[in-house]
């Protein structure tokens, strides 16, 4: 089997997404199952998230203690869309109790972390 | 007339003569003792009368230059004892001067150390002050980070416990704001 870079991958992935094509994901899964390269998943989708983005469309992992309700996931959609300039932006939310409060946003490029655990944080790093 | 004269002389000494031998004095031994006792007293004053003499001599010159000498002897004496005393006085007088020269170093000896010990003192102060600051602001330090260590403990808790659903809503949404903004 022939041997493809992350980047590769990634591109490929990232143009049969944009195809409309979603067996593209468990092809990849399997390519990397079989080339023993599973250890590398979390960074194909990190560099397939890339890809996307320098194609225009924006992934989003948006984390919260409670789920998000539609006016609040309206809001940050319309808020990515201004921030990186695009019409195309997918919001993967997830749940995640350690937050404590408030969003934690990521896209391929960055990070919007306003949740009350990185306030804390911030807080505790006030320390001297 | 001088006829006469030895007639009354032997006349005279016939009489004497008598006149010994009535008493038990014989005069021929008288002579003969008294010519042995001018032959020892010429044999002594030609052989040891001289040598007594000279010894009585050597004596007295001795005795002399011995009274001599201790005149001088009493002569430097008395010099000596005037220097004596003048050195004493003297030596009075430098023992005087040492010892207002040693109360003077001393008091200044004295001054010194009580300038060092001060300064010496006052350095121990800043030194003390100094730490005494640093300690203050350590403590400051530690309790400001023990303070925001357990405010932010406690808000994590009630945060915790009291964020609910339209708070967290709130919350989200002046996050997302903030990040337009």
């Amino acid at each position: 089997m022939a041997n493809f870079s992350r980047r590769q991958l990634a591109r490929y992935a990232c143009k049969q997404l944009l195809a409309e094509n979603k067996q593209v994901i468990p092809e990849l899964a399997s390519y990397l199952h079989e080339t023993k390269r599973t250890k590398e998943a979390e960074l194909l989708i990190k560099d397939i998230q890339v890809a996307l983005e320098s194609k225009g469309t924006v992934v989003a992992e948006v984390s919260s203690k409670h789920k998000l309700d539609d006016s609040i996931k309206k809001e940050i959609e319309t808020m990515l869309k201004k921030h990186h300039d695009t019409s195309n932006v997918i919001i993967d939310e997830c749940i995640d109790p350690d937050l404590l409060g408030g969003v934690k946003i990521c896209t391929a490029s960055e990070e919007f972390d306003n949740s009350l655990r990185k306030k804390l944080e911030r807080l505790k790093t006030m320390k001297v | 007339m001088l006829k006469n004269v030895m007639y009354f002389a032997s006349a005279e000494a016939g009489e004497k003569s008598d006149l010994l031998g009535s008493l038990g004095i014989d005069v021929r031994l008288l002579i003969f003792q008294c010519i042995a006792f001018l032959v020892l007293l010429f044999l002594l004053s030609k052989y040891a009368f001289p040598v007594l003499a000279k010894m009585i001599e050597d004596r007295e010159k001795t005795i002399n230059s011995s009274i001599k000498a201790a005149h001088e002897a009493e002569k430097n004496a008395e010099k000596t004892q005037g220097k004596v005393a003048s050195l004493l006085k003297e030596a009075r007088k430098q023992a005087d001067d040492i010892i207002v020269n040693a109360k003077v170093e001393a008091s200044k000896i004295v001054e010194n150390a009580d300038k060092k010990s001060i300064e010496r003192a006052e350095r121990m102060i800043g030194d003390a002050e100094a730490q005494i600051t640093r300690n203050v602001a350590d403590a400051k330090k530690a309790l400001r980070n023990e303070t925001i260590e357990l405010v932010a403990s406690a808000t994590e808790i009630v945060v915790g416990k009291t964020v609910n659903d339209s708070l967290d809503k709130r919350i989200i949404k002046s996050a997302v704001e903030e990040v337009e903004a």
